[in-house]
This record gives structure tokens, C-alpha cells and sequence, in this order.
């Protein structure tokens, strides 16, 4: 077999592999079970919702499927932030009325939103058992929202330790400051891949807050959160110290973006020039060698 | 099936499997094709600023991955001071932007050096390319998508582990940043690329030198040379 053959066969063998995948993934199950609805819920949504009791960092569910077009609603949930940023009007009011804190997009699929709104629709027809079986599978189910402030009281020295990483989270979770920043934690800031936190307490107030640290629904921070959910002290620690951080104004990712790459490339010159040490122990060719001796033919160099 | 499992479940298989298997084929029946294909011989200057920092800088970055995927706790110690924290990315920032000069000084040196461009092969840009994106994508993460060193420890950790455990869970990666997403999917390409190109020169490892038997060299040159009667008997 030559060459050739041989990368064309390569390039075959993927493609079938490829197409493979694609078709057995296609079996995606059906949604509208208000039962795993009622999962979702309770892990994904219940931080900022309730059926029933009343408004929370967003508005109250109970009868959404009434007051709103279904399909709006789906779309909403499955694409928050596509349709904030479409200009819908009826998302842009919500907005204003939720103190322009915006939903978070939660990757869930289309099944999934199914099974949601099937649920939103006819709350009381999920009784579901205590401990599902299937929760798992979306994370362990979060308490059922109390929509009061945790009874614990929060110390703010303790919330930085665990925000910057100096005190470990006791579930092994990655510190806030991997991903998020605060002013005064730290003189480059924290990470930027989440939004900042610093106003964060005012965004949310105390109550809602509060939800959020207990089970951190946001897509990204699932992943690792899902499985070590911060505990009752912790949250009441972090809380305390957002209070206090919401005191200052949010600090300037340009300004730490900056100093950064003005370090970095300051690292990469020192580099550079520590190179210019090493150019004259290589060798030269001895055709360079002869050229420079001036006895290499004329028409030879 | 969405494109998440394709790019990040399918394709590091795909990809592993096909240079693990072609990288021994190629070992087997073509094993003079395992080489760097160095040019060193035909330009010398620019391939000092090129290959030094790229490759140095290339190399101990990758350790730097590496070790967060062996030993993430080191990287979580060592990350738990914001100063320290700041040492060991800043110092990746200023590694990737050396790999990236002597990777621009390499491309530069393929396309305008009359003796490289001749004995250039197509794959030869392919993999400048790849490794182009991946070294720029690197550099945008690091510093628009910072602090990666922490994030990495929680969530790439695990998604490299389930790979390689086959118990793949790409879910924690479908809410990332195009850019973060790219990097992956571009290494994937390279992995792909690995045994058609001269990347397999990476498993040439000189680990034969540490315990082959020692060899005696003896110079002739410098010697004084009494005479030239003397000199040419």
C-alpha cells in the first residue's frame, strides 16, 4: 500500500467513525415529564423561583403557563440571554423589573425545557418520591427554597479566606477567585472567566444570594458544584463577605489585564535577551568559517 | 448527539487512536520518516531565534498541563496565595508570548527563506497553523479568561481523566468560551495531524543516551602543526 492510499484510507476510517457517532447519539428521549420537570426544577431553578411563595431574585412561576405563550416560554428558557440580547420586549421588562439581573443561560436540552414547563404547567401533578433515583443525573436535589435569609451568621474575614483560596472549601470545590473577582482580593484581581462579584450582594439582595450560594445553578460552575456543594458555614461566610464587598465599587479587568501581559511580556524580553548569551557558542559552518577567513572562492559566496 | 459530544467526546478517540496506530505503522515500515527534518544545515540565524523559544517555551508550558492533570492538588496548594497564584500565571503569559515570537519567527523563516520554502511540505504549514491558533488561543485564555491554572484543576481535570478512564463527560465543557473550546479542539487537530507530520519527532527522545556505553572522542583540531614537510608525510 503506498503512501497515499494509506491517508486516504485514514481520512475514510474517520468519517465512518464520525457518521458513526452522530447516529447513536440521535436517540434523544422525549420531554414533558412533569416528574423529572419537578428535578430540574429544584436543582436548576428553585434559587431564583418559587410556585407559589412568592418573588425571589426572579418572579414567582406559579400560573406562568397561563400568563405567557408557551413556546415563548421554552424559548426563554432554553436561550435567556440570546433573547435579552434580541431586544424581546416582554424579556427586556423582566429585566428592569428583576434589578437587571439577567437569567443565566443553563444549557438545558430541549427535552429538558419540555419536562420543566410540563412541570410549571401542573405543579401539584409531580408528587415525586423523596429521594429520586434520576436526580443524579442533574445533581443532587437542592433543598426547597425557604425564601428567608440562612439562619447562620456569616463572618466576612472568613468568606474572603474561602473566596481567595487561603481556607480550602471543604467539598474540594475551585475557589471563587479561579473565576471571579472582587475589589481588594488580591493585586491582580481574581479570574474573569465569571462575571464579577463585587456588586454582586446588591444584584441579587441578601435572600436571593443566599439561594444562589446554596446550590450555584450557573452552567459553567455546575459541573464542579453539582457534586461538592458548599456548606451551610461556608455559604454564611460568603455571604457575609459579598455584603461587605458590595460596599466598593467593581474594580477594573482592564486596568489588572494590563499589568498582567506588561509582566508577561517583561518575563518574554528578560527571555530574549538571556538568549543573546547563548548565539555566540553555537557553532558556525565551516562554509561561514571559510567565508569569513575570506578564503572561499569569490563567485562561491 | 450534538456538536459538544462530537468535538470533545468523538474526536479525542478518533484522534488518539489514529496517531497511536499510524505513529507505530509509521515506526515499523517507514522508521527513517521518524525525524525533525531538521534545517538547521541550510539556515542557522533564524532558526536560533525560532526554535529556541518555541520550543522551550512550548515544552514547559505543556508540563505545566501536565501537571495539572497529574497532580492538580500541587497547582491548588500552590494557587491558595493570590501572589503566588499570580507568579505562576504570569509566568505562562510570558512563556506563551516567547513560543509565540519563535513561532512567528519560524513561519517567517519557512515562507521568505529561498533554501526552506524549496524543501517545505504542505504539512509543514498545517502544522505551523495548528500550532499558530493553539499558542494564540492559549494566550487569549491565560489573560482574557483568567485564572486558568485554578479553573483548569476543576474542570479539565476531570474531562481529561474521563477520556483517558473511558468515562467521557464533555457536559462541563459546553458552557465554555468559544476561544477555551477552540484551543481543545484545535490540540485535537494536532493530535490528528501528530503522525502524518514531522510532530511524531516528538517521540524521539534521546533516552538511549543515558545508559548507552560511553564513547571516547579524540580531537585533532588546534593541534600546533610542527611543519609543513612533517605536516604532509
Amino acid at each position: 500500500m503506498t503512501t497515499k492510499d494509506f491517508r486516504w484510507l485514514t481520512l475514510l476510517l474517520l468519517v465512518i467513525l464520525l457518521v458513526g457517532g452522530a447516529a447513536r447519539a440521535q436517540a434523544v428521549p422525549l420531554g414533558q415529564d412533569p416528574v423529572a420537570g419537578q428535578q430540574i426544577f429544584q436543582s436548576m431553578c428553585s434559587t431564583c423561583h418559587t410556585i407559589g411563595k412568592g418573588k425571589l431574585v426572579g418572579p414567582d412561576l406559579a400560573g406562568v403557563t397561563e400568563r405567557a405563550d408557551v413556546a415563548w416560554i421554552k424559548q426563554f428558557i432554553q436561550e435567556p440571554d440570546k433573547m435579552l440580547a434580541s431586544g424581546d420586549p416582554t424579556a427586556t421588562k423582566l429585566l428592569a423589573e428583576f434589578n437587571n439581573v439577567a437569567m443565566p443561560n443553563l444549557g438545558l436540552s430541549a427535552a429538558q425545557v419540555d419536562d420543566v414547563v410540563a412541570y410549571l404547567a401542573a405543579p401539584d401533578s409531580a408528587k415525586a418520591p423523596a429521594a429520586p433515583a434520576g436526580a443524579a443525573a442533574t445533581g443532587p436535589v437542592a433543598a426547597a427554597p425557604s425564601g428567608k435569609a440562612p439562619s447562620l451568621a456569616g463572618y466576612a474575614p472568613s468568606g474572603e479566606a474561602l473566596f481567595s483560596g487561603a481556607t480550602r472549601l471543604a467539598a474540594g470545590g475551585t475557589p471563587c477567585i479561579a473565576c471571579h473577582s472582587v475589589e481588594g482580593v488580591g493585586l491582580l484581581g481574581g479570574g474573569t472567566l465569571g462575571p464579577d462579584l463585587t456588586q454582586v450582594h446588591t444584584r441579587y439582595g441578601g435572600t436571593g444570594l443566599a439561594a444562589a450560594l446554596s446550590t450555584l445553578p450557573f452552567p459553567t460552575m455546575q459541573s464542579i458544584f453539582a457534586t461538592r456543594q458548599l456548606t451551610p458555614e461556608e455559604q454564611a461566610d460568603l455571604l457575609a463577605f459579598f455584603a461587605r464587598a458590595a460596599q466598593q465599587t467593581a474594580p477594573q479587568p482592564q486596568v489588572k489585564l494590563a499589568m498582567l501581559l506588561i509582566a508577561g511580556a517583561g518575563l518574554t524580553g528578560a527571555l530574549l535577551v538571556a538568549m543573546l548569551f547563548f548565539w555566540p557558542r553555537q557553532r558556525l559552518s565551516i562554509s561561514q568559517r571559510l567565508r569569513q577567513k575570506g578564503s572561499l572562492r569569490q563567485d562561491w559566496r | 448527539m450534538n456538536w459538544n459530544t462530537l468535538f470533545f467526546v468523538i474526536l479525542p478517540y478518533v484522534a488518539l487512536f489514529i496517531a497511536i496506530i499510524v505513529t507505530i505503522y509509521r515506526g515499523i515500515y517507514r522508521p527513517f520518516s521518524i525525524s525533525s527534518l531538521s534545517s538547521q544545515l541550510l539556515e542557522r540565524r533564524r532558526l536560533f531565534w525560532g526554535s529556541i523559544p518555541f520550543h522551550w517555551g512550548i515544552i514547559i508550558i505543556l508540563t505545566g498541563h501536565l501537571v495539572a492533570l497529574l497532580v492538580p492538588r500541587s497547582i491548588v496548594l500552590w494557587n491558595a496565595h493570590p501572589l503566588r497564584l499570580y507568579l505562576l500565571e504570569l509566568t505562562g503569559v510570558g512563556l506563551g508570548l516567547w513560543a509565540l515570537i519563535g513561532l512567528l519567527v519560524l513561519s517567517w523563516r519557512r515562507m521568505t527563506v529561498d533554501r526552506i520554502r524549496v524543501i517545505s511540505t504542505p504539512m509543514d504549514f498545517v502544522v505551523l497553523a495548528l500550532l499558530l491558533i493553539s499558542v494564540v488561543t492559549g494566550l487569549i485564555t491565560a489573560t482574557y479568561y483568567r485564572w486558568g491554572s485554578y479553573w483548569f484543576t476543576g474542570i479539565f481535570t476531570p474531562y481529561i481523566w474521563g477520556i483517558l478512564t473511558f468515562r467521557p463527560d464533555a457536559a462541563p465543557l459546553a458552557p465554555l468560551p468559544f476561544t477555551i473550546k477552540l484551543h481543545v479542539f484545535n490540540f485535537y487537530l494536532l493530535t490528528l495531524a501528530f503522525a502524518f507530520s514531522r510532530l511524531v519527532h516528538i517521540i524521539t527522545w534521546p533516552v538511549g543516551y543515558l545508559i548507552r556505553p560511553w564513547q571516547i572522542v579524540i580531537a585533532n583540531r588546534g593541534l600546533p602543526v610542527l611543519n609543513e614537510e612533517e605536516a604532509s608525510q
